[in-house]
């Protein structure tokens, strides 16, 4: 009996090694293989197993009743959390770096810096590229009036539209769009 | 503005430590949130289950990550940081108590020993995981911290090796043979407590 026990744990004992080896690194085919033709005939080393499982289940956190953290130790820190003092130099880390933070809003601003831009030149556009009531526009001869050009320059080469009601007499009538295109003439 | 917040649950570590080093309260708050219960537990069970003290260590580290934010280097990761610096303050709680050996006789501990008649006698089939939990903390408060401190980091936090040597400043092969003693000295101090044990206790073979 003696014997038997003596041969038992000289045959257990590396295996137990094994076991708890297991924990920390991967084992080889081969000792996997050592390890499951031992496990499935030896009760005792099964329940070695089973210890270290349960071990190391027992040390994750449980919820303890009562071990919470005391909310006085939130409050505590936070009174003594330094205000920002200084501003920070303008480098172009930090401006990477806020960059970075800005990509991170909820509604990107550089989407609505983006929109904005477009919207100021679509305006500026407009406001530069059609003529308004009162403007003078530079016209090719060909767009003017026969008795208006001698020898082929016009007489008036800075129309005023509103004097010579060409166009633009009725501002109702008379769209943006149809003042552009009359101006690009 | 609250359009423009910042939704600070999705930023990781170590952009709200970047946040707390410019004084964002709120990036504080999710910091706390996400490591305060954790680090108590920690403190918990490295100082043998003395709560109040836990309590105090937790208050320090996080005075420590406000007062001297600069401490953290942004390129670290700051899990394995914080637990460093969690780490070294247990440390420096057992220096300073002198005797490594008096944590095991701490009073805590000994009220949460396994009774005479604990689920765990042979005679009794029924699991009781709390009981064997206790077990396990109250065998685990008998080692050394560094072994304790290894066998909580991976198993209680989860760390890997590679961030156990770098919490603990030493090699992976270390925190590997630590584990090891650990693992093993618990595991044939509780196999007598195991119900699912009793059966085949000197049975051997089948």
């Amino acid at each position: 009996m003696e014997k038997n026990k003596e041969t038992r744990d000289k045959e257990c004992k590396p295996i137990r090694d094994l076991l708890t080896r297991r924990i920390s690194e991967k084992l080889t085919e081969a000792e996997n293989s050592q390890l499951q033709s031992h496990l499935a005939s030896c009760q005792e080393c099964r329940a070695f197993q089973d210890i270290l499982l349960k071990m190391q289940d027992a040390v994750k956190i449980e919820d303890r009743p009562g071990l919470v953290p005391n909310p006085a130790i939130r409050e505590n820190v936070l009174r003594r959390m330094r205000p920002q003092k200084h501003r920070r130099k303008i480098t172009m880390h930090n401006f990477i770096k806020a960059a970075k933070r800005t990509l991170e809003f909820r509604i990107p601003v550089y989407q609505a810096v983006l929109s904005a831009l477009v919207i100021f030149v679509l305006a500026f556009a407009l406001r530069h590229l059609s003529p308004t009531v009162g403007q003078h526009v530079n016209l090719s001869p060909a767009a003017l009036p026969n008795e208006s050009v001698v020898d082929g320059t016009p007489v008036l080469d800075n129309l005023n539209i509103i004097k010579q009601q060409k166009i633009g007499t009725n501002m109702q009538e008379d769209s943006v769009l149809t003042r552009f295109v009359v101006s690009a003439m | 503005m609250g359009i423009l917040k910042k939704d600070y649950r999705k930023l990781s570590d170590e952009q709200l430590m970047a946040g707390v080093q410019h004084s964002d309260t709120s990036a504080f708050d999710e910091l706390y949130q996400r490591y305060s219960r954790r680090l108590l537990y920690f403190f918990y069970r490295m100082l043998s289950g003395d709560e109040e003290k836990a309590q105090d260590f937790l208050q320090d580290i996080f005075l420590k990550v406000v007062e001297k934010p600069g401490l953290f280097q942004t390129n670290r990761s700051f899990s394995t940081w914080i637990f460093t610096v969690a780490h070294n303050q247990c440390k420096n709680e057992y220096r300073r108590m002198g005797n490594r050996s008096s944590v095991h006789n701490d009073e805590n501990l000994d009220a949460r020993s396994l009774p005479e008649n604990s689920p765990y006698h042979p005679a009794e089939e029924k699991v009781d995981h709390s009981a064997f939990g206790q077990a396990v903390m109250n065998e685990l408060g008998k080692m050394e911290e560094s072994h304790r401190g290894t066998f909580l980091l991976r198993f209680q936090e989860n760390f890997s090796i590679r961030e156990i040597s770098e919490i603990l400043d030493c090699s992976q092969g270390t925190v590997k043979s630590r584990l090891f003693y650990t693992a093993r000295k618990l595991a044939d101090k509780l196999k007598a407590l195991n119900p699912s044990n009793s059966e085949v206790l000197g049975n051997g073979k089948e």
